[in-house]
């Protein structure tokens, strides 16, 4: 066999393994007991992930070709949307995956190991989370940086301490931030600027109402949480993101502490900052929770991003505490830091780093019990 | 004949334990059922427990399943009854121990299989070292010859399928779980009961991954099987997937029974972490007590053998 120890392709083995085994099962047996298994691999645990981005995948595209139809005030098609949406898309989902893709090719290939099926969601996530108007080349420098600096260096799938996806975007957001925030960025048509709802709601006059804002800038309520706004190419519509994980809890894929750890969070903190508002504050304070969890990258983030199973938390309570921080921290970085008007990325990076340590402290009860019931006996 | 905890190894008869366990359920795939074992052997049993509860300063533990009908387990006295339900592993030996007298580091308990008991009653009352063995033939490579065979300790395989085996078939001395491949030529290992036969794997299928998976057995709900009536399936010793690294660890804990965190008492004695490992449990397990881990592991990681390696290192240390 030309990929077999000592034949001359030897090296490219990963390569062969990889489609091998995506055209045909492995059919490795067991040679320990348990010697029966269960029909669960890791391809399809991360292909129904990618499945539950379908729903976000295809708003995102139309949604893309929509908002380029309503800025050159072009006549309205759903073919002619999805179209140009495909237009703009494709090439960043395209590249994601190709750069990306070599570089996990590569690292299989000198560390003599399989190339693992985490890419498959990283690449797409990464897509998702761009603004349509990204020039192709960062697109593939950004996903670089993700896989490598996010994911290989520690050791590849399964040991990396941040989220890739999110790595890459946070790279590319402080190394290109003329791309990748702003007003002129988010709607794919040269020249053409309109502030997302969050930045709406960021510059609104103090004490004035900011859900008032967002209708005099011509947002309402039904736009945002089905996704007809400008914003990332994936993450506008709250409605293919709940569809999304209704797929994730219903095969039990996600951890729903989280999801429902960040939906908490976010609404207690909003809650309180809702409370508060009067004549005197920013006009964020007064946005309702309800808003909150349909604006921006938030549903996105909570149910595809912080439910990563390698980079959040790994105990039950772990998980409840990782997604009530991620609310938390959420609201506040949207809310009482002028420098950025989105804290979804900022606060899942932030709590992936924490989540070590909420684990150890998790662990720790465990290890007390067990000296406890030694003590008492 | 009677083992320690912890590391699962034969006892040395110098030590005291502070507690011995007869193992009488057996919760395994297809495991025989010790009513029909334990049928009428009443009085021969009471003489094992009442010679076993004189090597002990603590008590004898009898760990039945609350199903149990036989009088030799639900009319035994001069022991402490303890009856167990449920699922796999509800019958192992560590869940017994763990929910009836935990073992913390430095006790010793010692637990013997309830139809040894018997033996050493004979041992006692004739002055005979009796070396039958009642074991199960059971599997599906088994059809035809599916019985309790009265053999002795260590029959070969071959011997209790009528001396031929079709081909195809992965043969192993206990069950599918915690057993082992012993192949056609092999014998029925010293503490087994059963020996149980299944197809061998291996077939490859186009796309696999991909397919709805009316057929396939899953605990997780990524198939459509998942979803329908449990009804009988064939299983075989394919592996269905490649070795990866642990990616979900949500799913380890809600199938072992003990207050173990077992991601992270993997993790510590992957790292050589003994001290750790001490800390979150080892001691009170058995690699077979993750045996379902080690099923429904997505990755196709081997959690008892880990735990059997780390087990193996403190015993070394020690």
């Amino acid at each position: 066999m030309l990929f077999a120890k000592g034949k001359p392709l030897a090296k490219l083995y990963p390569v062969y393994e990889a489609l091998d085994t995506f055209l045909l099962t492995p059919g490795t047996k067991t040679q320990r007991a348990p010697y029966i298994r269960d029909a669960i691999d890791l391809k399809r645990v991360m292909i129904s992930v990618v499945v539950a981005l379908f729903p976000c995948i295809v708003m995102g595209i139309y949604n893309t070709g929509y908002q380029i139809q309503m800025a050159s005030a072009a006549e309205h098609s759903w073919a002619t949307a999805f179209g140009q949406g495909l237009q703009k898309v494709l090439p960043i989902i395209l590249v994601s995956y190709a750069a990306g893709g070599f570089w996990e090719v590569l690292f299989a290939v000198v560390r003599k190991h399989e190339i693992n099926e985490g890419f498959l969601v990283t690449g797409i996530l990464y897509a998702l989370v761009l603004p349509p108007t990204i020039p192709l080349w960062q697109v593939a420098v950004g996903i670089s940086f993700g896989v490598v600096i996010g994911k290989e260096i520690f050791g590849g799938t399964g040991m990396n301490v941040l989220n890739p996806a999110l790595t890459a975007r946070a790279f590319v957001f402080f190394a290109y931030p003329a791309q990748m925030s702003g007003d002129a960025v988010f709607v794919a048509v040269d020249g053409f600027t309109r502030a997302t709802p969050l930045a709406v709601a960021a510059a609104a006059q103090r004490g004035t109402s900011a859900v008032a804002a967002l209708h005099q800038a011509g947002y309402t309520f039904q736009d945002i949480f089905l996704g007809f706004i400008p914003g990332s190419i994936g993450e506008t519509s709250t409605l293919a993101c709940l569809i999304g994980l209704a797929f994730l809890l219903i095969t039990r894929v996600a951890s729903w502490r989280i999801v429902a750890g960040c939906f908490l969070g976010l609404t207690a903190m909003s809650s309180v900052f809702y409370f508060l508002h009067g004549a005197g504050t920013l006009a964020l304070f007064s946005l309702p929770p309800h808003w909150h969890i349909a604006l921006g990258g938030f549903a996105f983030g909570a149910i595809f991003m912080a439910t990563d199973p390698v980079s959040s938390s790994a105990t039950d309570l772990g998980c409840w505490i990782y997604g009530v921080m991620i609310g938390l921290l959420v609201v506040l970085i949207r809310v009482v830091n002028p420098a950025y008007p989105e804290g979804v990325m900022l606060a899942i990076l932030f709590m992936n780093i924490f989540a070590p340590l909420i684990d150890h402290f998790v662990v720790r009860r465990n290890i007390r019990r067990r000296i406890t019931r030694a003590a008492a006996k | 004949m009677i083992r320690q905890r912890p590391f699962s190894k034969v006892a040395d008869p110098h030590d005291t334990p502070k507690s011995i366990f007869i193992h009488a359920m057996n919760t395994e795939p297809l495991a025989p059922d010790l009513d029909v074992i334990l049928e009428g052997q009443q009085p021969a049993f009471q003489v094992g427990l009442h010679i076993l509860k004189k090597l002990t300063d603590g008590e004898l533990h009898l760990c039945t399943s609350g199903e149990a009908k036989s009088k030799t387990l639900t009319q035994a006295s001069g022991v402490q009854k303890h009856s167990f339900s449920g699922p796999h592993p509800a019958g192992n030996v560590s869940t017994h121990i763990h929910w009836v007298d935990p073992i913390s580091k430095g006790d010793i308990v010692w637990y013997i299989e309830a139809a040894d008991v018997l033996r050493v009653a004979r041992l006692f009352l004739e002055g005979v070292h009796v070396s039958n063995r009642i074991v199960a033939v059971t599997g599906e490579g088994a059809q035809g010859h599916h019985c309790y065979a009265n053999t002795v300790i260590g029959a070969p395989v071959r011997s209790l399928l009528g001396g031929h085996i079709p081909s195809g078939m992965r043969c192993l001395s206990g069950s599918v779980l915690a057993g082992k491949d012993v192949s056609e030529q092999g014998f029925v290992r010293f503490y087994d009961a059963q020996v149980t036969i299944i197809p061998e794997g291996g077939k490859r299928e186009f796309l696999g991954w991909l397919s709805p998976g009316i057929n396939k057995y899953s605990f997780s709900r990524l198939f459509v099987s998942s979803f329908l009536r449990e009804s009988e399936r064939s299983l075989d010793s394919d592996k269905h997937g490649s070795d990866r690294a642990i990616v979900l660890n949500g799913i380890y804990d809600s199938l072992v029974p003990l207050d173990i965190m077992t991601y992270f008492l993997v993790r510590a004695v992957l790292a050589k972490d003994i001290e750790e490992a001490e800390a979150l449990g080892i001691l009170e397990c058995d690699g077979e007590d993750f045996a379902l881990c080690s099923f429904a592991c997505p990755s196709k990681t081997d959690i008892g053998n880990i735990i059997d390696d780390g087990l193996a290192l403190i015993d070394k240390d020690e």
